[in-house]
C-alpha cells in the first residue's frame, strides 16, 4: 500500500471547508447583527476580496504539485522520502 | 438606500420596541485601541510561517531540498493562513458586534460573546441604582478608556460596558438621564 502526497492536499480542502463554513457563520453575523455603517460594509467586502484572492492563490499554487508523488510506502519502508 | 444581502443590516437609528418618545442618546463600541491591538496581534501572528521557514532554512536545509518537504511546508502554511484569516475576522465580529445604545429612557446591550453565543438585554433608566466608571492600567489611562459598571434595582447582574472611550464621561451622561427617568416615574 503507498500513502501519496495527496493525503496533504485532502487536508487542505478539509481546512478550506471549515474555513468557508466559519467565515459563512462570521459574514451571517454581521450582516444580521451588524450596524449599516461604512466600516462594516467594508470589512465585509474586504474579507471576502481577501478570502477568494487567498484561495484563488492557493490552488493556483497546489495546482502545479504532482500529488500522486509517493509518501509512504508500507511495500517497500525503505523508501524515505527525505 | 441599502442594496442586496446589505438591507439585512441593523439601521442605526432603529431601536428594538421604541417607545414613544424615545431617541438614541448614543451607540458605544469599544475603544479604537482594542481593536488595533487585534490587529497588532495577527500582524505577529502572520509573521510566524516566515520564522519558522528561516528557523527551517538555517537549522533543517535538506528539507527544502526535497519537493515532498516543500509542498508539505506549502501546504502547512496555507492551511495556517487560512484559519489565521478566519480567526481574524472572528475576533472582529465578537469584538465589534458588542454594542451599547442609551436612549433617553433605557440602556440596551448587545454582546457577541462568541460565534455562536449572543446576548441582547436591556435596562429602563429609571431603574439603575448606580453607576461606576474605571480605568485601569497605564494604557487605558494614557488612552482614555476604560468599563462603566451598571448595578440595578432588583437586578443580580450588573450591566458592564467594556472598554469604551471617555468612561467618566459616559458615567455623567447615565447619571443625569438617570435623574430625568427618576423624575418623571416618581412612583416607581
Amino acid at each position: 500500500m503507498i500513502i501519496t502526497l495527496s493525503i496533504f492536499y485532502y487536508l487542505f480542502l478539509v481546512a478550506v471547508a471549515v474555513f468557508l463554513l466559519y467565515s459563512l457563520f462570521n459574514v451571517y453575523h454581521l450582516l444580521r447583527f451588524g450596524f449599516f455603517s461604512l466600516i462594516n460594509v467594508l470589512v465585509i467586502v474586504l474579507y471576502v476580496l481577501i478570502a477568494a484572492s487567498f484561495l484563488y492563490f492557493s490552488f493556483s499554487i497546489l495546482m502545479t504539485v504532482d500529488w500522486s508523488t509517493p509518501l509512504i510506502d508500507f511495500g517497500n519502508m525503505s523508501n524515505n522520502p527525505f | 438606500m441599502r442594496a442586496g444581502i446589505f438591507r439585512f443590516m441593523i439601521s442605526k437609528t432603529s431601536i428594538p420596541n421604541r417607545q414613544i418618545g424615545e431617541e438614541i442618546v448614543l451607540h458605544i463600541r469599544r475603544h479604537w485601541f482594542i481593536f488595533f491591538r487585534l490587529f497588532l496581534v495577527f500582524v505577529v501572528l502572520s509573521l510566524i510561517p516566515a520564522l519558522v521557514y528561516y528557523f527551517l532554512l538555517f537549522n533543517l536545509p535538506i528539507i527544502f531540498k526535497n519537493q515532498i518537504g516543500v509542498v508539505i511546508l506549502a501546504v502547512l502554511a496555507l492551511i495556517y493562513y487560512l484559519f489565521m484569516l478566519v480567526y481574524a475576522l472572528t475576533a472582529w465580529t465578537t469584538t465589534y458586534l458588542d454594542v451599547w445604545t442609551i436612549t433617553t429612557f433605557r440602556i440596551i446591550n448587545r454582546e457577541q460573546e462568541g460565534l455562536f453565543s449572543r446576548t441582547v438585554a436591556e435596562l429602563d433608566l429609571y431603574r439603575v441604582q448606580d453607576v461606576t466608571a474605571e480605568q485601569k492600567g497605564v494604557l487605558a489611562t494614557l488612552l482614555g478608556y476604560g468599563d462603566v459598571y451598571i448595578q440595578s434595582a432588583g437586578e443580580k447582574e450588573r450591566f458592564v460596558f467594556e472598554q469604551i472611550s471617555n468612561p467618566y464621561g459616559i458615567a455623567k451622561i447615565l447619571q443625569k438621564l438617570n435623574e430625568k427617568a427618576r423624575k418623571e416615574n416618581p412612583g416607581l
